[in-house]
């Protein structure tokens, strides 16, 4: 049960909980960046820009999948299996394709909705059983992240998949100087913005998370929401694999293992709550930022390994604690 | 020993941007039932936090049992002897009725850490039982109706020898019986000495315990007399600062032909056989005490809950409601009395708590054009004197009110032609009432066919042409507007007993 | 709900029918357990259609991790041979211990519970398995370790490579390539684990001769593609003059590889690597990879099993240690050759 939150605030009076609410994160995010560039001169330099976009970009577009479904108080499990999945599976397709003279544009694009196509059943399979069911999303993706991982192991026999061709330019090369990746990223931010701000689908997502009893009792159909969420995480998920094997220039059946939770810490220190109905694609944005200029500084100022892990996960505590702090109570 | 067990000297509180008590002096004598009355944001509900120990106030004195506090929280102030009942139940929903009961002081073992659980379930059943109620020590909170845990959250406050028992607006949601209970108790406790503070919006019932009275509006203590000093009428005045003659607004509304018709509804051991129908400009009150069973029927009307028979009818035609979807396209629509839980999103701002319904069953696009709907939204804020900082204000900082007038306009965007209210002024204080009231009356005059649920006679009797009465699941009686009377409608609702 | 159950179900089934019909006949890692496999129709007909007479013994692998490609190698290696060879003598039958050392100790109890005669694995870890090992040695199961060895006291008998000579392999290599004052990177498996270590002393070792050479950075790349082609991209930004990275294994040398060729670098750095995984030894034949070792997966299999028939004959074994192979520009044909013929290079 709710507690009121008993202000009466009368507007243009500034309310830091709220400033930082809505902007805190951005001004980490600055905050890091100035300091990155103080520590390392090789921070700024247009190549390590560049890499640290590259290197973010897959756990960015799964995270614009997780925010969606965090938002409508559901949350996927499986995406570091799945994108083991529709990655092998879109460079294997890709190589058989070529290997059998199909041309290679068609073939990669053929590659390429497959991938996402994968994505999508899985999601579906999720989302079907978690709203049939009322199952607890977190156990059913759990499962669902176990037996992807063993499809794609039966897919490729264990074994990576090498020499895969010309599909790898989506993961390695660049239109002009922006690489491919990142543009493939900044397509799904700007999808996932269009649903979460201009659409009513979006609209429904926040209801849902926020209260959904109140949101059936709105004559929002939940159901049907909730499972296009997932399709669209998983249509994401797909893509992200495509780019994650690409980029590695073979398909590796035992990467990407526990990627999920990087794209989930992203948006939880974006700003998306657990609790559901609170989110944004900027916030997620800034958060997976922010994680990948902390890799990246770590590793250029040669910081041990184990090190790294400690500051990451120090830092990643600080941020949620005082994203706690300033939403206030919740349920 | 002075006669004061409180006394506060020029307390006040402020929040950001607003000053929620200002100056406030006020004090309650030993052993008495002090009740306080005031409009939502008046500042009832501050002060008695600021008493509790959870606020902290800018200025002024406090003086409990003849001692001056410093600093406190809830929890010293419990150990002085200072209880509270909060309007707001806060259960938490796993904890057994037991464990409730005893939170802070359950029985333990041999060694502190252990909490002897025979013995608490024992203890716990034995003093349920004493209590006369019919509740099992090993529920869980969650499963108990609103009511129920109600009880359940008094029982905790009186058993924990208080010296000042604070009760905020204990019998908004508990039925008419328990009510009775209560205020046996609070004689009981009198009688041991305890002093009872006491908030409540219930003007016919606070006469029945109260033995000084305090007015406040904005924040400001107006006046404190004793309860023989005051008057219905006169309490109101001071309440609202104005004039108010008319408490229950009718309005001469022509009722046309018939709107909506239910034959045979039954849902097995919750209702059966309900027969009822209601006009276009019609008000249709629903009497009845609580877990009769109204607020079941109508949800089973909305697609809310399955239904195990009858049918439903839209000026003459039968329609099939399995779902909310359904009902809401053909026309009805529904408030449930708890709108936190069902009527807000109470995190997301005012304007996308308006929109909600709107974007499908009346706009229907996919995209939203953000200008119209910001149009849309604050047109019905203007229309309901909806009153918030802006419309992208989170809708829980609301009072409730202007909560209830939020969830209002987010069904009248879509043009219900039957609307069903279960409880629409639960919680309000007089002013939103009235105002609500208003919006009904110029509803039927649209032509909307309105149900209402109310618990509160004195209102089912102000605004309803007719009053259906449902006792234990089946409509006993009708009862036209000029027939009705409190005891006529009591006579079906109780069946001539004095208890459920 | 009766509806979806079966549609679960015949989607199951669909998949373990996926599963016998691919060609290497992986088990999912649900059959793990020795006694569900024994039980499982398809898999005994399939890998031995030399039925051995009843009573007939029983061999298990089980293996580290089939998401360890080098030990999914031996894994193929000796179902392969099991079948071509030893089909008349005894069953065979993998399993996958999923990089967990619990699950690999519940491998073992089950198979000596489920009467296996010889029990071959991979270890996970080198202190876990100790116990269970030595239960079924004294319950007359013979067990062999191979491409490692644990801390039993004998007990096992192990067919084993020493990672500190497939370091020193490339240590020496290095050595003899590196220019002078080289600035050069490590990349290291997970922190702990006996090959990385012994990798990383061998590397050392070989580069003693080498004092000019400064290793500039080292960090841990987890075995993975991935991690190797991240470190190395921030590497390539903030070590000036890198000119050579050695890595634990191919994996991370191959993502080494793709770093320096996205920035451009290819040809000014070079990499090495240990385990002569298919895409690696194309990588040294075209010069993408200065060298690899090769862990002799099939040596492995062969004399796992022949250690095997050995112990069911009643013959003693006696544990031994494989030497790996430096594989360069000179003798990679080979290693070409080799995988060709195990289907791993088309």
């Amino acid at each position: 049960m709710n507690k009121t939150v008993e202000t009466n605030i009368k507007p243009g009076v500034i309310d830091v909980k709220q400033l930082y609410n809505k902007y805190g994160i951005f001004a980490i995010l600055i905050v890091i960046l100035a300091i990155s560039s103080i520590i390392s001169p090789a921070f700024l330099t247009d190549t390590n820009i560049l890499n640290v976009l590259t290197q973010i970009s897959v756990v960015t577009i799964v995270a614009c999948g997780e925010t969606i479904l965090i938002i409508s108080g559901m949350i996927d499990l499986s995406p570091g299996s799945v994108i083991a999945l529709s990655g092998c599976l879109c460079v294997g397709t890709y190589k058989s394709l070529v290997a059998g003279n199909m041309a290679w544009g068609l073939a990669g694009i053929i590659s390429i909705l497959l991938a996402m196509g994968v994505g999508m059943v899985i999601s579906f399979l999720s989302s079907a059983i978690i709203t049939r069911y009322n199952a607890p999303p977190f156990i059913v993706t759990l499962a669902m992240m176990t037996a992807a991982r063993g499809l794609c192991y039966i897919y490729t026999g264990g074994q990576p998949i090498y020499d895969i061709g010309e599909i790898r330019v989506i993961g390695q090369s660049s239109l002009g100087f922006i690489p491919i990746t990142v543009i493939a990223m900044i397509l799904v931010l700007i999808i996932t913005w269009v649903i979460l701000t201009q659409m009513r689908f979006g609209r429904y997502l926040y209801a849902i998370g926020g209260n959904k009893e109140a949101a059936v009792a709105s004559g929002i159909k939940t159901n049907k929401t909730i499972m296009l969420a997932y399709l669209t995480s998983g249509a994401f998920v797909g893509l992200a694999g495509s780019i994650f094997m690409a980029r590695l220039n073979s398909g590796q059946p035992s990467e990407a293992v526990g990627l999920e939770f990087d794209a989930i810490t992203a948006a939880i220190i974006g700003g998306s709550s657990f609790n559901g109905g609170i989110g944004t694609v900027t916030g997620t944005l800034a958060g997976a930022i922010i994680i990948g200029i902390i890799n990246n500084i770590l590793n250029l100022m040669l910081v041990q390994s184990y090190y790294q892990q400690i500051v990451k996960g120090f830092i990643i505590v600080i941020a949620v604690i005082l994203d706690i702090k300033t939403k206030g109570k919740t349920k | 020993m002075s006669e004061n067990i409180l006394e506060l000297k020029n307390v006040t509180k402020s929040f950001p941007g607003v000053k929620a008590i200002d100056d406030i002096s006020l004090t309650v004598k030993r052993g008495t039932v002090h009740v306080i009355v005031g409009e939502n944001g008046a500042g009832k509900s501050t002060l008695m936090k600021i008493i509790n120990g959870m606020y902290k106030p800018d200025a002024g004195e406090i003086i409990f049992d003849d001692t001056l506090l410093g600093a406190y929280t809830p929890k010293m102030a419990r150990d002085m002897g200072i209880a509270m009942i909060y309007q707001e139940l806060n259960i938490i929903p796993e904890m057994t009725v037991a464990e409730n009961i005893y939170l802070g002081r359950e029985p333990t073992r041999k060694f502190k850490t252990f909490i002897h659980n025979k013995k608490l379930n024992k203890q716990s059943a034995e003093y349920l039982k004493s209590q006369k109620l019919n509740i099992k020590a090993r529920t869980k909170m969650k499963d108990l109706t609103v009511s129920q845990a109600q009880i359940i959250e008094i029982i905790k406050a009186i058993t924990c020898n208080a010296k000042l028992i604070i009760m905020d607006e204990p019998t908004s949601a508990i039925t008419e019986s328990e009510t009775e209970y209560l205020f046996e108790k609070i004689r009981e406790l009198k009688a041991q000495g305890v002093s009872i503070i006491y908030i409540s919006h219930k003007l016919d019932e606070i006469f029945k315990i109260a033995d000084h009275i305090s007015v406040f509006r904005d924040g400001r203590h107006i006046k404190t007399g004793s309860a023989g000093e005051f008057n219905k009428n006169s309490i109101i005045t001071l309440m609202v600062g104005r004039e108010m003659s008319n408490i229950y607004p009718k309005e001469e509304v022509e009722i046309a032909e018939e709107a909506f018709r239910v034959e045979g509804l039954t849902s097995k051991g919750v209702f059966s056989d309900i027969n009822f129908s209601v006009r276009y400009g019609e008000i249709l009150g629903f009497a009845g005490l609580m877990g009769a069973g109204r607020s079941e029927i109508v949800r089973a009307i909305f697609g809310l809950d399955k239904k195990d028979g009858g049918r439903i009818l839209m000026g003459g035609k039968e329609v099939v409601i399995k779902s909310v979807n359904d009902a809401i396209e053909n026309g009805i629509i529904m408030l449930s009395e708890n709108r936190r839980k069902y009527g807000l999103i109470p995190i997301r701002s005012v304007r996308e708590n308006i929109m909600l319904a709107a974007l499908k069953y009346m706009l229907d696009k996919k995209f939203i054009r953000h200008r119209q709907e910001k149009k849309i939204a604050q047109e019905m804020v203007a229309r309901l004197s909806i009153k918030t900082p802006s419309l992208n204000a989170t809708v829980a900082n609301l009072s409730g009110g202007n909560q209830q007038k939020a969830v209002l306009a987010k069904w009248l965007l879509i043009k219900p032609k039957v609307l069903i209210l279960d409880e629409p002024t639960r919680g309000i204080d007089v002013g939103a009432k009235y105002e609500i009231y208003k919006i009904m009356g110029r509803l039927a005059k649209e032509g909307i066919a309105i149900i209402m649920i109310s618990s509160e006679l004195p209102e089912l009797l102000g605004i309803s042409d007719r009053i259906a009465v449902i006792r234990g699941g089946r409509l006993v009686g009708e009862i036209k507007r000029e027939e009705a009377t409190q005891e006529s409608v009591m006579r079906f609702a109780a069946g001539g007993e004095s208890n459920e | 709900m009766k509806k979806v159950i079966v549609l679960l179900l015949c989607t199951a089934l669909i998949i373990m029918a996926m599963a016998g019909c691919t060609p290497t006949a992986p088990q999912s890692s649900a059959a793990a357990s020795p006694s569900q496999a024994a039980a499982s129709p398809s898999e005994p007909a399939k890998e031995s259609p030399d039925q051995p007479a009843a009573g007939a013994k029983k061999v298990a692998f089980i293996c580290k991790a089939y998401s360890d490609a080098f030990c999914v190698w031996v894994k193929n290696e000796m179902e392969k041979l099991a079948k071509e060879k030893y089909a008349g003598e005894f069953e065979f039958a993998a399993f996958d211990a999923e990089n967990n050392s619990e699950k690999q100790i519940n491998q073992i109890n089950n198979a000596v519970a489920n009467k296996f005669d010889v029990i071959i694995f991979q270890q996970v870890d080198t202190q876990a398995p100790v116990t269970a090992v030595k239960d079924a040695v004294s319950k007359g199961v013979t067990v062999i370790a191979v491409t490692g060895h644990i801390e039993d006291g004998g007990a096992s008998i192990y067919v084993d490579s020493s990672p500190e000579q497939q370091g020193t392999l490339i240590g020496q290599v290095a050595a003899e390539r590196l220019a002078k004052d080289a600035k050069i990177a490590i990349l290291q498996g997970p922190a702990g684990n006996p090959h990385a270590n012994g990798r990383e002393a061998g590397f050392k070792k070989g580069l003693e001769t080498r004092k000019d050479v400064q290793i500039a950075d080292e960090q841990i790349g987890e075995w993975q593609k991935e991690k190797g082609l991240t470190i190395t991209q921030n590497w390539l930004s903030s070590i000036k003059d890198l000119q050579g990275i050695l890595c634990h294994n191919d994996n991370m040398a191959l993502g080494a590889y793709e770093a320096i060729k996205m920035a451009g670098k290819e040809g000014k750095i070079q990499i090495y690597g240990v385990d002569a995984m298919a895409e690696a030894v194309l990588a040294v034949k075209d010069g993408k990879m200065e060298a690899t070792v090769f862990q002799n997966a099939i040596a492995f299999a062969e004399k796992g099993l022949e250690f095997a028939s050995k112990a069911l004959k009643g013959e003693k074994l006696e544990s031994i240690i494989v030497d790996s192979e430096l594989v360069t520009k000179d003798n990679v044909e080979k290693y070409i050759e080799l995988h060709k013929q195990l289907g791993n290079i088309k």
